[in-house]
């Protein structure tokens, strides 16, 4: 890969994390903060928002992976090559 | 200063103001959603209304430093762990 291309590629990359990282704020904020009644997040609401972006992050990876497996890469067989991701953090 | 590096640092500098962009979207959807009933009695905000709109912005911002937060330190973890297995 020449510079542009590996520039490219980390640009892609940046926007792909930075869309997730939105995505987690909005979905986990919806699911976890009911109650506008305080400025500041409760202990329940910050855990909450906690334990939703370590799942949700972990499912992603899960389904890229799943994906991965069951549509093989072009050159035939490729998926072998990646590894589930682990369970625990 | 070389053209290719101040290419890259303009080219990150958009994708953060994107970035912010796209998450000032999801939040002022978000914040409408909580705070604003469909129910357009009188043009000006209540009071109940524009505190309630404060107190969203700050939630939301509150839980995407935290997740910002969380999503380094398990980025530093799978650097430490990559390089313990070299």
């Amino acid at each position: 890969m020449n510079v542009e291309e590996q520039r490219k590629a980390m640009l892609s990359n940046f926007r792909q994390y930075a869309t997730v990282y939105n995505e987690l704020t909005e979905v986990c904020f919806t699911s976890c903060v009911q109650d506008l009644g305080q400025r500041r997040l409760s202990e329940e609401e910050a855990s909450c928002a906690d334990t939703c972006a370590a799942k949700l992050l972990q499912a992603t990876s899960r389904m890229v992976w799943k994906m991965a497996e069951l549509n093989p890469l072009q050159q035939g067989g490729g998926a072998s090559a990646l590894h589930p991701p682990q369970q625990t953090r | 200063m070389n053209p290719s590096s101040q290419f890259g640092q303009e080219a990150i500098a958009n994708m953060e103001i994107e970035m912010m962009t796209d998450l000032y979207n999801r939040l002022s959807k978000t914040c409408h959603k909580k705070c604003i009933p469909p129910k357009y009695h009188e043009g000006d905000l209540s009071k109940g209304e524009a505190i309630c709109i404060d107190r969203c912005v700050g939630k939301f911002m509150e839980v995407h430093d935290r997740i910002g937060k969380k999503l380094t330190s398990m980025y530093a973890q799978d650097q430490a762990a990559a390089a313990a297995q070299r």
